[in-house]
């Protein structure tokens, strides 16, 4: 695999046209005790070809986001603003969310697809792969025939090292390892232009979570998809994300390439995450992670959600909700930021 | 521990294994989930056990706790095999205390806090009326942090965030005052941010109260983190040991490499110029039903010999640690005539 460095990715990422732009999205559960709002106004762009991770606590609002991307999300959940815009190859940019059920079927499989986290609970028990890929793959492209389709099928599990007998297993025969894979390689069955993949290394040890991540950024690299990889582990996204999004209380905080989330957190709550690791090679010392539980979605303060952990807060954080600014290096949302950065630049402005 | 080597092992086993019969479509299989295991647990010091999903790791747990009986080898605690009956058992559980996984499905969620950890009071005897109890459950709370006690007995698990289930499950294996914990992958099911907390505070209890915690995990940067002592498994052995600092920085065995090129490390972050290790990708766990020649490693380890193919290497004596690899033999004869440097 070629080694890409800092500046050649902000490059790559900087030409590559958009391919998926949330805009003002806002996501809203539906319960007695209230709405529940658990992505608000969220403003992101994705390029093609790009990994982007997406990174956060337990109820950060982070799977939500992802469903409503793929525009997969059930009831409760319910799209209460904004755009999904997706740029698919050769057609004009689309709002996903401005589509039925029935024109969104043009966009599945072919324009995105969907990794979950439990394999054996999205692969049907009692039916073979070969009869789930066929499935997919007969629904998807009417020139396939069921042989034609059984080819591709046997190679897409090829591509992911499942041998390609195996076809004809259950999904029970297969190892929870073979399982992610064989989920990764149906996610690919129709050359989607965006992967969006839910924590998919979360229930396997790391022995084999590496060498699922290890095809996945192989076979991104073969094929040039873009992905967005949500899981709460920062030390996972580090090693293979181009951008790393982190949320918290449903809102976006700070969007920043790896090398700056790794070399200088700029949101008080990325800094958290990112010392929340026992590190492998660095001396050990002693870390404190952070402090206190995520924020209840239906009582959030009025200020900033990571207030009351913050150990950096200052007057105005209790009372204002701070914006998303554009920083050096990425965006970030903290009041911090906004006197340090912006307040010396308007006063340079004023000179 | 070097210091602590002429004590008695608070828990030891001594070629521990627990073979399973099982039956598939007719076949007859054994399982072989531990196959030899010698292991030493000293007060007050934490080991870390660490292995993929099938090393057997969690199996050593379960008959330290006599879920499961071994059926070959023996387990002693403080130098005595340990007895089951039901009287002794109640003795044993009042010393060593396992805690689980997933703090989602050890607690009753139809249960108060405070019968949770009341309940464990009353079976131990160690708390006598109903005021004694809560105050005593009071107290445990306090111990694990979770402060104002007040504000959390009265409330269900339900209510809880995960880090905050784990301190209760933990809470309650604290009520007996064990001298050993046995935590089967404590921080697993938690989030990344949630760990540390957790780590913390069996770290606190090891130094605090001087108890013996047996650390079971898959994340070896976890392990290195809290544990003095690592042990590393493999096909339901033990194939390296050692100060965890060593074992680490210096891993002998191939398959230690293994783990620790797997580990996510943030510092290879994308654009850092650092390549992931390609050993880290190779190979799946081993088929402890089936029956290997040689080294149990032999069929993943990129640096096979000949020899790895037909014979067993045992755990080699390294200057204060072992590894099972015949690519160590030579450095461990010159370590037993003291051309080995150790630290």
């Amino acid at each position: 695999m070629k080694l890409e460095t800092v500046a050649e990715i902000a490059h790559r990422i900087a030409t590559s046209p958009p391919l998926l732009e949330a805009k003002g999205l806002c996501v809203d559960y539906v319960t007695e005790a209230g709405n529940i709002r658990a992505c608000d106004d969220i403003n992101i762009t994705l390029h093609r070809g790009e990994i982007l991770g997406i990174a956060g606590e337990s109820a950060s609002g982070k799977s939500t986001l992802l469903a409503a991307l793929g525009r997969l999300q059930r009831a409760p959940a319910v799209t209460s603003a904004g755009q999904v815009v997706f740029h698919a190859k050769g057609k004009e940019p689309v709002d996903l969310t401005q589509l039925s059920e029935e024109q969104l079927v043009d966009y599945r499989w072919s324009g995105i697809s969907i990794v979950m986290q439990s394999a054996m609970a999205c692969l049907n028990p009692v039916s073979r792969l070969k009869a789930q890929f066929l499935d997919v793959l007969l629904a998807h492209d009417s020139s396939l025939t069921k042989t034609t389709a059984t080819a591709r099928a046997e190679e897409l599990l090829q591509m992911v090292g499942i041998p390609s007998h195996r076809i004809n297993a259950f999904p029970h025969e297969l190892s929870g390892g073979m399982q992610q894979r064989a989920l990764i390689a149906l996610s690919l069955a129709c050359d989607p232009e965006l992967v969006l993949m839910d924590e998919p290394t979360t229930a396997v040890d790391v022995v084999m979570q590496r060498q699922i991540l290890a095809k996945v950024l192989e076979l991104q690299e073969k094929l040039g998809f873009a992905i967005a990889f949500v899981t709460h582990d920062l030390s996972l996204l580090l090693e293979i994300s181009d951008r790393i999004a982190i949320m918290y209380g449903g809102k976006i905080v700070e969007v920043g390439t790896a090398a700056q989330m790794y070399e200088a957190p700029r949101h008080p709550y990325t800094q958290g995450l990112r010392n929340a690791f026992p590190p492998l090679t660095e001396p050990v010392r002693k870390l404190t992670g952070i402090p206190g539980s995520p924020p209840n979605l239906l009582n959030l303060p009025q200020g900033c959600a990571f207030a009351p952990r913050c150990s950096q807060k200052i007057a105005r954080c209790e009372s204002e909700i701070p914006a998303l600014l554009d920083i050096p290096g990425g965006r970030a949302a903290c009041h911090l930021l906004t006197q340090e950065t912006l307040e010396p630049a308007k006063e340079a402005l004023n000179a | 521990m070097p210091e602590t080597t002429e004590q008695v092992p608070v828990l030891e086993a001594r070629n521990l294994a627990l073979h399973f019969d099982v039956h598939v479509g007719g076949d007859r299989k054994t399982i072989k989930a531990l196959d030899g295991v010698d292991l030493k647990l000293y007060a007050g010091e934490i080991m870390a056990l660490v292995g993929e999903s099938g090393s057997g790791k969690t199996t050593i747990a379960r008959v330290f706790s006599l879920i499961y009986k071994q059926t070959g080898g023996e387990v002693f605690f403080r130098g005595e095999p340990i007895k089951v009956s039901p009287r002794h058992e109640r003795e044993y559980f009042n010393n060593v205390q396992l805690i689980f996984q997933d703090p989602f499905a050890s607690l009753n969620s139809l249960k108060k806090i405070s019968y949770i950890l009341g309940r464990v009071l009353k079976i131990h005897g160690l708390a006598k009326g109903r005021k004694d109890v809560r105050q005593k459950s009071l107290e445990l709370l306090e111990r694990v942090s979770m402060s104002p006690a007040e504000a959390y007995i009265d409330r269900y698990p339900t209510d809880l965030s995960g880090g905050q289930r784990q301190r209760i499950a933990i809470a309650r294996s604290l009520a007996v005052s064990p001298s050993v914990i046995l935590a089967d992958e404590p921080t697993s099911m938690l989030d990344a941010s949630i760990r540390l907390d957790v780590l913390n505070l069996l770290k606190d209890l090891r130094e605090e109260e001087g108890m013996a915690v047996m650390y079971i995990t898959h994340d070896i940067a976890s392990a290195r983190y809290l544990s003095d002592r690592i042990s590393v498994m493999y096909g339901g052995v033990i194939v390296e040991s050692g100060p965890t600092e060593e074992v680490i920085a210096n891993p002998k065995h191939p398959y230690t490499k293994l783990l620790l090129a797997a580990a996510p490390n943030p510092a290879r972050f994308k654009g850092s110029g650092v390549a992931i290790p390609s050993e880290a990708a190779a190979g799946t766990g081993m088929d402890n039903s089936k029956t290997h020649g040689g080294c149990r490693f032999a069929a993943r380890c990129p640096a096979v010999m000949d020899r790895c193919l037909s014979q067993e290497p045992a755990l080699l004596e390294l200057g204060g640690r072992q590894s099972a690899c015949w690519l160590v033999e030579d450095e461990a004869q010159a370590g037993t005539s003291g051309e080995l440097v150790s630290h």
